[in-house]
């Protein structure tokens, strides 16, 4: 079977959702930048690009009627390269470029570009509806909740208390605000650019690298209050009734950002590779998607990272770095406790917490995250995972070449 | 007609008059629905009948809803079939109420209700399905509410349809899930009903009705139909659908799928026209009414209860007993608590403890509680005189003489 390699890997800068610089930038010109950018670093021919993959999770609005094929017109693309939206909730873009890496193994592509937009303060979540949280037939039936609760539940049952999860966005912060400084996202940050051309966001704004314990600890919860009034933290019980009681840790300075942003995976064979003049910078060594328990919802990283280390006929001791979404640190603190995980490997440059997470567009920016901290640490395999909503789980396995 | 008489005034205006024989109450049944078909017929083809009211002739209810115990002879019938012929069989004699009822809001003239007394279930059904309705504000037994969850069924009159559609799913949900009965003052402040008037001008209120809308239409049979506070997938409308899922879930626990099906009529046929609507609830209806729950909750907490009420169980030629005084020995917290809920309930009690302290502390729990009704504004102060003056505290054991009852709480 042919190798799928990784060639380059963007993602814009992540806006914040109030009164954020990427507020005034359209979800589609997030999209559009990135494409350009993966042309223009890469003096790619773009007839050479097959399809383009973007995950978007609420694909409604100015997000709807398939906004990869849109941003590969207003890209000034070749107009043969095709190009289709996918929702895998957070793991969209994630999923985005395993995809695409299928379709270079498979030989339907030689060069794919996978990513993914989610201009959340524009589009907010939620806004395409759907019946998980509506239809009573799934709702009541299956015990559903929504994911801040399933993360204080997933705290509850595991034993993380409210200032293990505080320590860890407090690391998050610190971890994220130190890659900065450092210029580790160098690489891969391409700034975005407002109507006349001009920089309008060259850094991540999310970020408060100021935060300490006292600060953390003087928010609130965040999932606590609706929970107890319309009783979801008794249909969670009612799934797990060994737990006598929700201990409600989250809050919104140890869960992931709400941003605008926008990610783009340059994926293609060897041959296309040497074709078009490039240089590989990893290869696809596993992919995995699972189901699991609907209510907890977010320990299919655990489920997942499992499947995608058989598949490579590896051990949880091979991976030189992992690097899991943030989406809440009750579900990053799980996964280490699973594996034993050192906290020094997993998320080295901080993570959703600090950062935010544009959900349709994560996935591939965590992918170009872990694989730059590959190259600069001079290590060699990387997995790269998300919780997703419905119990869901998405991994990717890849190596240096 | 046997239940209904129909008189047409000089106006046109017909006078539909609910009055089944040798019943204290009316109740809608199979003959009853035949009927209601029949004079709906009889106001649409009729020229000179402009509009019609529709009253009860008893005092004691409007209408006490659907006759349940007349189910048992087609669930007979229909346990002869196999499951496919009896869900199809099942459907088809419980959408009969439907067809009335939509026959009857669509048959092109205006129809008023005239609640002179309790309409529950399919008695405030039919009402919904008429165009207009005026409650006697001045009769205190008048209640209105879709009850049937409370013994395992829902309301399949079209409760699940016209009632949303008229207050908004989060109201609608609110007074099915619990079964809640409201007063005319309530229901009208709800947008229920439309006025609240003293029972003497119910008929000439609901008369001037009719006389005044000619062209009278059902706001969900209107052309730009919105449903008050939104569909399922209206933003302020998911809301409540987001929110009412988990709320049954925690007072339920999965357990009673009357209420689990009142989500799903709501949720599926507030997405579709009123007809639709109707086929969802009647659907939903008839897989209920095979549950074991709903049919052991009809025989246990409806019908077997009413047979005990009316004394089903009393020998012939026993005579009742009634308790008008007791004796209870002990009056520390147990003692204390019967002799309140007895005087309550307008016996005498002898409250009886080893010494007069003791027997004078259970008392003053009773003047206690009386007192916080009192400052609640839930009682006036003579009557909470009244009530503590039942008690009598004594150390004296020869009071249970006379006592209908003694009581050993010590």
């Amino acid at each position: 079977m042919t190798e799928a390699y990784i060639y380059d890997a963007v993602r814009t800068p992540r806006g914040k959702k109030k009164n954020g610089s990427l507020h005034e930038i359209t979800a589609l010109q997030l999209a559009t930048q990135q494409l350009q950018a993966v042309r223009d670093r890469n003096a790619l021919d773009t007839a050479l690009v097959d399809d383009v993959i973007l995950g978007c999770v609420t694909p409604v609005g100015e997000q709807g009627a398939d906004i990869a094929r849109t941003a590969v017109i207003d890209a000034g693309y070749a107009q043969t390269t095709a190009g289709f939206q996918i929702n895998r909730f957070c793991a969209s873009a994630l999923e985005a470029c395993n995809l695409g890496a299928a379709k270079v193994m498979c030989g339907e592509a030689d060069f794919v570009i996978a990513g993914g937009v989610e201009a959340m303060s524009r589009v907010p979540m939620g806004m395409d509806g759907g019946a998980m949280g509506i239809d009573p037939s799934i709702s009541f039936d299956h015990n559903i909740v929504p994911q801040g609760v399933s993360a204080d539940l997933i705290a509850t049952k595991y034993g993380f208390s409210r200032d293990d999860v505080d320590a860890y966005a407090m690391e998050s912060q610190k971890r994220a605000a130190k890659a900065w400084k450092e210029g580790r996202f160098k690489n891969s940050v391409v700034p975005v650019k407002d109507q006349l051309g001009l920089t309008i966001l060259d850094h991540d704004e999310h970020m408060r690298p100021g935060t300490d314990m006292q600060s953390l600890g003087g928010l609130n919860s965040a999932f606590q209050a609706l929970s107890e009034f319309v009783g979801l933290d008794s249909v969670a019980i009612q799934r797990y009734p060994e737990i006598e009681a929700i201990n409600f840790v989250h809050t919104g300075g140890n869960s992931s950002g709400i941003v605008d942003g926008a990610s783009a995976v340059l994926i293609g064979s060897k041959e296309a590779g040497e074709k078009a003049g490039l240089k590989p910078r990893a290869r696809f060594r596993s992919m995995a998607s699972i189901g699991s328990e609907p209510t907890i919802m977010l320990t299919g990283p655990v489920t997942v990272t499992k499947k995608a280390l058989a598949k490579a006929g590896m051990e949880v001791g091979d991976i030189d770095l992992y690097e899991l979404n943030e989406a809440f640190a009750s579900v990053v603190l799980r996964h280490m406790q699973a594996f034993d995980i050192n906290p020094a490997i997993m998320n080295v440059n901080g993570g959703a917490i600090a950062m935010g997470h544009p959900l349709g567009a994560t996935g591939a920016m965590i992918l170009g995250t872990v694989l730059d901290e590959l190259e600069r640490s001079d290590k060699q395999t990387a997995l790269a995972t998300l919780c997703v909503g419905g119990g869901m789980g998405t991994a990717t396995i890849i190596e240096r070449v | 007609m046997k239940h209904f008489t129909l008189k047409t005034d000089k106006d046109g205006i017909a006078l539909i008059t609910f009055n089944s024989p040798d019943v204290s109450m009316n109740v809608l049944s199979g003959e009853v629905l035949g009927e209601i078909l029949e004079w709906t017929d009889e106001v649409a083809a009729n020229d000179a009948i402009k509009g019609a009211v529709i009253t009860s002739g008893k005092d004691s209810a409007f209408c006490a809803g659907a006759d349940l115990s007349g189910l048992g002879s087609i669930f007979g019938e229909a346990a002869k079939l196999s499951a496919d012929e009896r869900s199809a069989m099942l459907y088809t004699e419980f959408f009969k109420i439907h067809t009335a009822f939509r026959k009857l809001e669509t048959c092109g003239k205006p129809v008023a209700a005239a609640i002179n007394a309790l309409a529950l279930g399919g008695g405030l059904e039919i009402t919904l399905a008429c165009h207009y309705r005026v409650a006697a504000s001045d009769n205190p037994k008048l209640k209105l509410g879709l009850p049937e969850a409370m013994v395992g069924v829902l309301p399949g009159g079209g409760g699940t349809q016209r009632l949303p559609r008229l207050i908004g799913a989060m109201n609608a949900f609110d007074l099915m899930l619990q079964g809640k009965q409201i007063t005319a003052d309530k229901a009208l402040a709800l947008g229920v009903i439309h006025a609240a008037v003293p029972g003497a001008e119910l008929i000439e209120n609901a008369k001037a009705w009719v006389k005044a809308n000619p062209e009278a239409k059902q706001p969900w049979d209107a052309d730009k139909f919105k449903i008050p506070g939104g569909g399922p997938y209206h933003p302020a409308g998911a809301q409540t659908f987001m929110g009412v899922s988990p709320m049954v879930r925690k007072n339920t626990y999965g357990n009673y799928p009357a209420q689990r099906y009142i989500l799903s009529c709501v949720y599926e046929g507030l997405q579709l026209d009123i007809d639709a609507g109707l086929r969802i609830e009647c659907r939903y209806f008839t897989k209920l009414m095979q549950r074991p729950e709903s049919r052991n909750m009809i025989r246990s907490i409806f019908l077997s209860k009413q047979a005990l009420d009316k004394g089903g169980r009393r020998p012939a030629g026993q005579s009742k007993g009634e308790i008008k005084k007791i004796a209870v020995i002990g009056a520390g917290f147990m003692g204390a608590g019967v002799a309140y809920v007895s005087a309550m309930a307008g016996i005498e009690v002898a409250l009886v403890d080893v010494d007069q302290s003791a027997a004078e502390k259970g008392k003053a729990f009773t003047e206690g509680e009386l007192g916080k009704r009192v400052q609640r504004k839930k009682m006036d102060q003579a009557k909470a005189d009244g009530i503590l003056a039942r008690i009598t505290p004594t150390t004296d054991y020869s009071v249970m003489k006379d006592a209908d009852m003694v009581i050993e709480a010590v």
